[in-house]
C-alpha cells in the first residue's frame, strides 16, 4: 500500500523547509530510519528519515523547492514482510490526512480577541459608536462622571476656571460649584438636559424646570429644539389656558411672554449666532455661589414700609447749604440710611444678628454682634460689592459720608481691600438711584438682615389734619424693605425695627 | 544473585560485596534467571510499548500532528522498564522531560497518554502538560519534569513525607547525566542523605545533555562515584540490560525500605533519536549511533528470551504487533478526544 | 500600634476575648496550633529548631513537637522548597522557612516552575499545599541581600497565593489559613513587624486569603498600603486627621488572589488614591493595583491622578540615613497625602 511521507516539522517554529538533496531515487528500496532526503529550515539542516520500510514509488518535490510542513514530498510502497535491521517494520498504518495546520485551525475558529473576553461573551463595540466624542479637556476623571450625569458642559467649567486664572484640569469640586452658580440663574441641573437652543425656546414659553426634567428623563437623552416644541404643543393642549405656568412663589416665576401657542410652535430655527455663551466672570461666580446659597438655605421673609422723607430731605439740604461754607461733603440718601439704620440696630439687636447652624456636634444658634459693621452695596459695571463701614453706630453722618464716598470709589475702581469687604454685620442696598421703587434683596450671607432702599419719589399721601380729617398731601416718599432670615427673627421683630427707622428719617434731629 | 562493584570508596553496605561487573556492550548474562517467564514477557511488553509509543509520536510530531517539542527515549527502554518491575505500584516516581518511557513502565493508560500528547480534554493532564509533563499522581507518578533537575529536590521532599507517614513507599528519582550537574542534584541528594530517606536516585546516562557529552561535562570516570560525597551506595550499570537495571533498583528499594537511605545508580544508555526535534546530531557520528543500536536493549532481551527457550519467535513477534496495536488504538482514542474548552483556561490553576 | 477592628472578619466580637501578643508570638502561635491541630503539618527550614529560627519566630516549637516535626535542614534553599514540594504532592502540609526573603531567589525555580505550575500541568488533577514563610523587608541595617521586597516577583506567578499580613492579628489569622490552603502560599513576614504587639482573639479563628482589610475608614483619600507600610499609614493618617483630612487605609493582605472589589468600592467613596509599598516603585505591585483602579468603573471617581509612593529605585544601602531614605516613612507618607489631597498632584 502506498502512503507519502510529508515535509517534516523539525522545529517548534518551522512552517516550510527547503528541499535540499534527495538520498533516494523512485524505486530504491529503504529500511526504516533510512535517510530520504536533506531538508533546510530557516535553523538548520536536517535530515528526514523513513518512517516505514517499503519502496520508493514517486518523490514529490524537486530539490531546492520549499514546501510547506505537511506537504507530501515523497511516496512509499510500504513493505511489511521484509524487515530492516532484523526487525519487523512497523504494522502498515493507513496514511491519516492530517494537514500541518492542525492547531492552525484551532486558532481560526478562536479569533485573536482576548479569551477571557470571548468567554465572558463579546463587547457590544456598536454601542459605543453612538456616544459622541467628547473634546478633550483636561479634567479628572470624576469630574467628567460628575458633568455627564448631571448634563453640565465642561467646556464651559473648564472655560470659568480659566477665567478666574486657575490653570489646572478641573476637578469634581468645580463641576459641582458651576452647577449651583447656575442653578441660581435658574438653570438647574434639570434644564441642563437641553441643547442650548432648546433651552431658550423653554424659558422663552414658560415651561418649569420639573416639566422638562421628567420630559428628558422620559426621553432619555437631552431635549432638542424639536422635543421642546413638542412639548409646548402638548401642554397647549392640556392646559387650555396656555402655557405651564409656576406656582406663586415670586422667585420660581418663569416669565410667560404674551406668544400664541401657534407662534410658538412655528417658531424658526435661529441661528446659533442668536445667542452667545458668556463664561462666568469671578466676581459673577461668587455672587452666583453666595445668593445661591442663601436664597435656598435660608427662609426669607419680607416687611415692606413707606417713609415721608420731607424732614429727611430738608436735614440733607441743611447739609448742602452748610457744605458751601465747610466744603463738607452732602451726605447721600444712602448715608443717612446707614446712619439711621446704625441708630436702630443697637436699639434692635435682634436684627443685627446671624443664624449659626448646628455644627460639629454644637447645636444650632443665633449670633448677636456687638458691633455695628453695615455693608453696603455697589453696583459694578458687572456685578456688586459690598464694602463696609465700620462701627457705623459711632460716626457721624459726615464721617460715614465721606467714608461712603470712598469705598464707592474704590470699589469701582477695584482698590478695596479684602478686609474692606469682610465682617459687615446688616447691609443696605440702595436702588434708588436706578428709579426703582421697591424691591427685595437676597440677604447677605450670614446677617440676618438686609435693608432694600428705593427711590425718593413724591407722592400723594393720607394725612390726618390736626382736628383729625384726612387730607391729602404730596411728599418725598421712600420706600423701604426689609428681608430678614425667619429663623433669626419674625415679621414683628423686624416691623419694630422698621418703625424705629422710619421714626428716625421722618424726625431726623433724634440723631442727634 | 549478583550486584554491579558498588563504586563509592564509602560504601557501608551490607551489599558491597556484590560484584558482577558489567560492560555496557556484555550480553545480558544469566541475570534474567529468577524471572517467571510471564514476568519476562510482561517486560519486554513494557520495552516494547515505550518504542511503538515514541515511535508513533515522532511520525506524528513530523507530519505537524503534534505540535511544540518532544523528547525521545528509544534506545533507553530498558531503564524504566526494569527499574518499574523491581517496584510496588505504590511506589512513586518523579520523571524527566524524556519520560514517556517512565510513565508507561509505571502502568500508565496508553490512551490517556496520547491524548494528552494531542492536547486533548481527556488526556492525562486535559491537554495542559503535554510531552513534558504527564503525571498521574494517584498513582505514584509525580510527573514528567521540564526542568533539567527539577525533580530531583521534590524526589526528597517525597522520601521525607515517606518517613513521616511511616509507610514502606519508596520514590525512585529519574533523572539524566546533564542534571547530575545542577545544583539540585548536590542539595537534594544530600538532604536525603542526612536523612536516610527511601529514595532511588537513578541517573539514566544516555551520554549526551542535550548536544554536551558527558565526558565533556564531567571530570569524573562514573557519575556514580559522586554518592561518595554523600556517603551513600553508589553503582554503574549497564542501562540496556534490563535485569541488571532491575537488580540494582530492587536492592535499592530494599535498603531504602530497612530505613538504609538512599542509593544513587548510574545506568549508561543511549539515545538513538536526538534531543529534541531541531537536533542535527552534529555532535555525534552516524557510526556511534549504530554501534549503540547492535546493543539495542529490545532485541538484547528478544535475543535472551527466544535462545533460554522462554519465549518463541513467534510470541515475540506476536507481543511486538500488539504494542504497535496498542499504541495505534490509543492513536485512534486520542484523534477522537475533545478538544479542551477555550472557557475552562483557567481551571486548575488553584486549588 | 494599634490593632484593627475589621467588620469583615469580625475579630474581637466582644471585649476581653483577645490576648496582647507581638506579631512574631502570632505567627509562632499560629504553626504551634496548626501543628497540634493536624498531624501532616511540619516545618522545615535553616535553624529552626533548637536555635529556633534567624528571628526566634520558631522558638520552643522544637521543644513541643521534636525534631521530626521541626526540621533543621542543611543550607539548600532549592532543596528546602523542592522537599516541601515532594511532601507537599504526597499527603503532607510542609510549612517551610526561609531564612531572609532575598533567599528567594535560590528557591526560585522550585517554587515557580515547580510548586506553581504542578497542578495546573496536571490538569488540575494534584495538589501541592505548602507554604513558605520568609521575613522581608528593611530596617535592620542588613544591606542589599538581606533587606528585600520581593512580593511583586511572586504575585506575578499564577498558582501562588502571596500573603503579607501587617499586624499579630492577621498574621496568626492568615498563617492558619495559608496552612489549610490547598495551593503553594508565599508568606511573607516583613521583619520590623516582628516585635509589634497587637491584640489576637484568643479563640480559634481564621482569615481568608483574598480579603482585603479596611484598616482605618475615611472620607478624603484611600491608601492602599501593606505589611510594614500599613502602620506606617496610620500614624500618618493621624496626623493627618488633625489638618482636616480623613485617611481611609485598605490592607489587600493577600495579593494573589487580590480583593480588587473592597480597593475599588474604597476609590469610589474618597476619589484620591496613594498606593504605598517599601518595594521597589519600578514594576512593584503598586502598579498593578493602579492599572486596575484605572481599568474599572471606579477611575470615574478619581479626582486626581492615583499616586504611587513605593522604594527608591535602589537595593537597600547599609548606611542607616540611606536606608531610611530608600523606602518610605511615615512622614513620607504624611507628605504626599497632603499633596495629593490638597493640590491634587
Amino acid at each position: 500500500m502506498e502512503r507519502t511521507v510529508p515535509m517534516p516539522k523539525l522545529g517548534m517554529t518551522m512552517t516550510e523547509g527547503v528541499l535540499l538533496r534527495w538520498h533516494v531515487a523512485a524505486g530504491d528500496t529503504v529500511a526504516k530510519d533510512d535517510v530520504l532526503a536533506e531538508v533546510e529550515t530557516d535553523k538548520v539542516e536536517l535530515e528526514v528519515e523513513s518512517p516505514v520500510a517499503g519502496r520508493v514509488t514517486r518523490l514529490l518535490a524537486k530539490e531546492g523547492q520549499t514546501i510547506p510542513v505537511g506537504e507530501p514530498v515523497l511516496a512509499l510502497e510500504t513493505d511489511v514482510s521484509k524487515s530492516s535491521n532484523g526487525r519487523m517494520a512497523a504494522p502498515d498504518i493507513p496514511a491519516q490526512p492530517m494537514p500541518a495546520g492542525a492547531a492552525g485551525q484551532r486558532a481560526v475558529t478562536h479569533p485573536s480577541e482576548p479569551i477571557i473576553a470571548s468567554a465572558a461573551g463579546a463587547p457590544n463595540y456598536a454601542r459605543y459608536a453612538t456616544l459622541p466624542i467628547q473634546p478633550r479637556i483636561p479634567c479628572t476623571p470624576a469630574a467628567r462622571r460628575i458633568a455627564l450625569e448631571r448634563g453640565v458642559d465642561m467646556a464651559e467649567v473648564a472655560q470659568a476656571l480659566r477665567v478666574r486664572g486657575i490653570d489646572r484640569p478641573v476637578r469634581a469640586a468645580d463641576v459641582l460649584a458651576h452647577m449651583s452658580s447656575e442653578s441660581n440663574e435658574s438653570r438647574t441641573s434639570a434644564s441642563r438636559a437641553l441643547t442650548p437652543l432648546a433651552r431658550k425656546i423653554a424659558t422663552a414659553h414658560g415651561l418649569t424646570p420639573e416639566a422638562l426634567a421628567s420630559a428628558a428623563s422620559e426621553a432619555g437623552h437631552r431635549l432638542d429644539r424639536r422635543a421642546v416644541q413638542e412639548l409646548l404643543a402638548a401642554h397647549e393642549q392640556a392646559t387650555p389656558q396656555g402655557p405651564v405656568h409656576a406656582n406663586g412663589h415670586s422667585h420660581m416665576v418663569i416669565p410667560v411672554p404674551e406668544m400664541s401657542p401657534s407662534s410658538a410652535a412655528s417658531l424658526s430655527a435661529p441661528s446659533m449666532a442668536d445667542e452667545e455663551l458668556l463664561s462666568l466672570s469671578s466676581m459673577r461666580r461668587t455672587i452666583a455661589e453666595r445668593t445661591t446659597h442663601s436664597f435656598t438655605t435660608t427662609p426669607h421673609i419680607y416687611l415692606d414700609t413707606e417713609v415721608d422723607m420731607a424732614e429727611a430731605e430738608a436735614l440733607r439740604a441743611t447739609y448742602a447749604l452748610r457744605s458751601k461754607r465747610t466744603a463738607q461733603p452732602v451726605p447721600s440718601a444712602t448715608a443717612l440710611l446707614v446712619r439711621v439704620c446704625a441708630i436702630a440696630l443697637r436699639q434692635h439687636s435682634e436684627v443685627n444678628a446671624a443664624f449659626v447652624p448646628a455644627r460639629d456636634g454644637q447645636p444650632a444658634g443665633v449670633r448677636r454682634w456687638r458691633v455695628v459693621n453695615i455693608g453696603v452695596a455697589v453696583a459694578l459695571t458687572d456685578g456688586l460689592l459690598v464694602p463696609v463701614v465700620r462701627d457705623a453706630d459711632s460716626k457721624s453722618l459726615p464721617e460715614i459720608t465721606t467714608e461712603l464716598a470712598d469705598l464707592a470709589e474704590r470699589a469701582r475702581s477695584g482698590k478695596l481691600r479684602p478686609d474692606e469687604l469682610a465682617d459687615g454685620t446688616f447691609s443696605v442696598s440702595n436702588l434708588g438711584m436706578y428709579g426703582i421703587d421697591t424691591f427685595h434683596a437676597v440677604l447677605n450671607e450670614p446677617q440676618a438682615a438686609i435693608l432694600a432702599v428705593g427711590r425718593i419719589a413724591k407722592r400723594p399721601i393720607v394725612l390726618s389734619d390736626e382736628s383729625g380729617h384726612d387730607v391729602t398731601a404730596v411728599r418725598p416718599m421712600l420706600k423701604l424693605s426689609l428681608s430678614a432670615d425667619h429663623r433669626v427673627l419674625d415679621g414683628a421683630t423686624g416691623a419694630r425695627f422698621l418703625a424705629t427707622l422710619r421714626e428716625l428719617l421722618e424726625e431726623p434731629r433724634l440723631l442727634i | 544473585m549478583t550486584l554491579p562493584t558498588p563504586s563509592s570508596p564509602q560504601e557501608q553496605n551490607a551489599d558491597a560485596e556484590s560484584a558482577a561487573s558489567l560492560s555496557r556492550h556484555a550480553s545480558l548474562g544469566d541475570l534474567g534467571e529468577d524471572f517467571h517467564p510471564d514476568e519476562l514477557r510482561q517486560i519486554l511488553g513494557t520495552m516494547l510499548r515505550i518504542r511503538a509509543f515514541e515511535e508513533k509520536v515522532d511520525e506524528l510530531f513530523m507530519q505537524g500532528a503534534v505540535h511544540g517539542t518532544t523528547h525521545l527515549s528509544i534506545g533507553e527502554e530498558a531503564v524504566p522498564a526494569g527499574a518499574l518491575s523491581a517496584l510496588r505500584p505504590d511506589d512513586y516516581i518523579t520523571s524527566t522531560h524524556r519520560g514517556h518511557g517512565h510513565c508507561i513502565a509505571k502502568g500508565a493508560n496508553l490512551d490517556l497518554m496520547m491524548a494528552e500528547l494531542l492536547g486533548r480534554e481527556t488526556g492525562y493532564c486535559r491537554g495542559r502538560g503535554g510531552s513534558m509533563h504527564i503525571a498521574d499522581v494517584d498513582t505514584g507518578n509525580l510527573g514528567a519534569n521540564g526542568v533539567v533537575g527539577g525533580g530531583i529536590p521534590i524526589a526528597t521532599g517525597v522520601g521525607l513525607s515517606i518517613i513521616l507517614r511511616h509507610t514502606e513507599q519508596v520514590c525512585l528519582c529519574f533523572f539524566g547525566d546533564g542534571a547530575s550537574n545542577e545544583g539540585t542534584f548536590h542539595e537534594a541528594i544530600n538532604m536525603a542523605s542526612i536523612w536516610n530517606l527511601p529514595v532511588i536516585f537513578l541517573c539514566e546516562n544516555n551520554q549526551y545533555g542535550m548536544s554536551m557529552s558527558v565526558q565533556r561535562a564531567t571530570h569524573v570516570h562514573s557519575l556514580a562515584d559522586r554518592a561518595g560525597a554523600y556517603g551513600i551506595p553508589g553503582f554503574s550499570l549497564d542501562g540496556n540490560n534490563v535485569f541488571a537495571v532491575r537488580q540494582a533498583v530492587r536492592e535499592a528499594a530494599e535498603r531504602a525500605r530497612a530505613g538504609h537511605g538512599p542509593t544513587l545508580i548510574e545506568a549508561i544508555t543511549y539515545r538513538y533519536k536526538g534531543h529534541s526535534k531541531s537536533d542535527q546530531n552534529r555532535y555525534r557520528t552516524r557510526d556511534e549511533i549504530a554501534d549503540w543500536k547492535q546493543h539495542d536493549p529490545i532485541e538484547q532481551l528478544s535475543r535472551y528470551l527466544e535462545k533460554r527457550g522462554l519465549l518463541t519467535s513467534e510470541q515475540i513477534e506476536q507481543e511486538r504487533m500488539q504494542a504497535y496495536a496498542d499504541i495505534e488504538d490509543a492513536y485512534a482514542y486520542a484523534q477522537a478526544s475533545p478538544e479542551p474548552k477555550v472557557e475552562a483556561l483557567l481551571e486548575g490553576v488553584y486549588a | 500600634m494599634s490593632t484593627s477592628t475589621s467588620q469583615q472578619t469580625g475579630i474581637r466580637t466582644a471585649a476581653g476575648d483577645t490576648v496582647e501578643m507581638t506579631y512574631a508570638e502570632a505567627v509562632r502561635a499560629a504553626l504551634a496550633e496548626e501543628m497540634r491541630r493536624d498531624p501532616s503539618v511540619f516545618l522545615l527550614g535553616e535553624d529552626i529548631g533548637i536555635y529556633g529560627g534567624a528571628f526566634a519566630v520558631t522558638r520552643g516549637l522544637f521543644e513541643e513537637f521534636g525534631e521530626e516535626r521541626v526540621r533543621d535542614t542543611p543550607i539548600s534553599e532549592q532543596a528546602i522548597a523542592g522537599a516541601a514540594i515532594g511532601a507537599a504532592l504526597t499527603g503532607m502540609r510542609p510549612v517551610a522557612e526561609i531564612q531572609f526573603s532575598d533567599f528567594m531567589a535560590l528557591t526560585m525555580d522550585q517554587l515557580v516552575n515547580q510548586a506553581a505550575k504542578i497542578r495546573y500541568m496536571f490538569g488540575g488533577k494534584a495538589m501541592v499545599p505548602l507554604v513558605l514563610r520568609a521575613p522581608l523587608g528593611s530596617g535592620t541595617g542588613a544591606a542589599a541581600q538581606h533587606s528585600q521586597s520581593q512580593e511583586a516577583w511572586f504575585a506575578h506567578v499564577p498558582g501562588l497565593k502571596v500573603v503579607l499580613p501587617a499586624t499579630p492579628a492577621d498574621a496568626k489569622g492568615l498563617l492558619i489559613s495559608a496552612i489549610r490552603d490547598d495551593n503553594p502560599v508565599v508568606f511573607l513576614e516583613h521583619k520590623l513587624l516582628y516585635r509589634y504587639k497587637g491584640a489576637v482573639p484568643q479563640r480559634e479563628y481564621t482569615i481568608p486569603l483574598g480579603k482585603a482589610e479596611v484598616k482605618r475608614e475615611g472620607t478624603d483619600l484611600s491608601i492602599i498600603a501593606w505589611s510594614i507600610m500599613v502602620p506606617r499609614a496610620l500614624a500618618a493618617a493621624e496626623r493627618l486627621a488633625r489638618e482636616g483630612i480623613e485617611v481611609e487605609i485598605v490592607d489587600p493582605r493577600t495579593l494573589r488572589p487580590f480583593d480588587e472589589e473592597t480597593i475599588l468600592a474604597s476609590v469610589r467613596k474618597t476619589g484620591h488614591v496613594l498606593i504605598v509599598h517599601e518595594a521597589v516603585q519600578m514594576g512593584g505591585f503598586g502598579g498593578e493595583v493602579a492599572a486596575r483602579i484605572a481599568a474599572s468603573e471606579a477611575f470615574n471617581y478619581l479626582d486626581a491622578p492615583i499616586r504611587r509612593l513605593a522604594g527608591a529605585d535602589t537595593p537597600i544601602p547599609y548606611s542607616p540615613i540611606l536606608e531610611r531614605a530608600a523606602v518610605p516613612q511615615e512622614d513620607d507618607i504624611y507628605a504626599a497625602a497632603l499633596r495629593l489631597v490638597r493640590e491634587g498632584i
